[in-house]
């Protein structure tokens, strides 16, 4: 799937830090083949200061950006926390379920549970 | 899940601020865009975290998250911006207060001590948390005179259990 973005469209995505395509040849819009998302899932285990923490590691988000993942899910039961090809995708979806249960509370057992989607 | 009663509590309580009766979250719905976020900015800090709360619970939060976020094809407005700063200073821990937040005096309080299963169901918590948070709590809790170095959250975790056995 190919989706094309201006590149205000392109700053307002989640880990669009972590990249950019090739632009086009007209040099108004920027071409970006964003296959894959990785989708993060509400639970009752884990603080909004743990999903910032985590967000802000492994997607190398802002914290503003992250607190607004943070906030959907809590709200809607799932975020979209990254955009990119399958494999950048599989490699922040195993960030966040390799991270670790949340210290600030008893009942965290373990890691927010996420997916790769296309 | 808030409970029937707190429900009308929130909703007289929106009503007021917004000066025109809310019967339920589909009232809230009916706003558009702007005038929900002018209610948000008059209800105060402390209250906000319930109304928030009211959101969730009804069966319309990704429709009240698009009103607080503003339409999903124009750029986030000054309003939400200002929503998700402040809503963001109330929800997440601050920086003058993570130093002094210590979870194990939070979630295992001396008036826990005598009930053993509870405090062995606490061991995994313990554990996870950074040696320092232990030190402190360990101080502060027990008068432990003792001092955990890295790594040693086991060694600290048999001293905190032979002292509760000791009780």
């Amino acid at each position: 799937m190919v989706l094309e973005l201006s590149a205000q469209e392109m700053s307002t995505l989640p880990g669009s830090g972590a990249r950019t395509g090739e632009s086009t040849e007209s040099g108004t819009l920027t071409e970006v083949r964003l296959s894959s998302k990785v989708v993060l899932f509400d639970d009752e285990e884990h603080s909004y200061d743990y999903v910032v923490e985590m967000l802000t590691h492994c997607c190398e988000m802002s914290r503003e950006a992250a607190f607004r993942c943070a906030f959907e899910v809590d709200m809607t039961g799932r975020t979209i926390v990254f955009h990119g090809d399958f494999d950048e995708c599989k490699t922040v979806c195993d960030k966040i379920l390799t991270y670790g249960p949340d210290h600030r509370l008893p009942q965290s057992m373990s890691s927010m549970n996420a997916e790769v989607q296309h | 899940m808030l409970s029937d009663d707190d429900l009308k509590v929130i909703l007289s309580y929106l009503s007021a601020v917004a000066g025109k009766t809310v019967r339920s979250a589909d009232d809230l719905l009916a706003m558009g865009t702007e005038p929900f976020l002018d209610l948000t900015e008059k209800i105060p800090d402390e209250a906000l975290p319930i109304v928030v709360s009211l959101f969730k619970s009804t069966l319309h939060g990704r429709e009240l998250f698009i009103k607080l976020t503003g339409d999903p094809d124009e750029p986030p407005g000054k309003k939400a911006a200002a929503f998700f700063k402040r809503y963001s200073n109330l929800v997440l821990a601050q920086e003058d207060t993570t130093a002094n937040f210590n979870p194990l005096l939070l979630y295992l309080p001396p008036e826990s001590f005598d009930d053993l299963a509870f405090i062995q169901s606490r061991q995994s918590f313990f554990l996870r948390q950074t040696v320092d948070t232990i030190n402190e709590f360990l101080k502060t809790a027990c008068r432990c005179t003792d001092i955990f170095g890295p790594g040693q959250q086991e060694e600290a975790w048999i001293w905190y259990w032979n002292y509760l056995l000791r009780r």
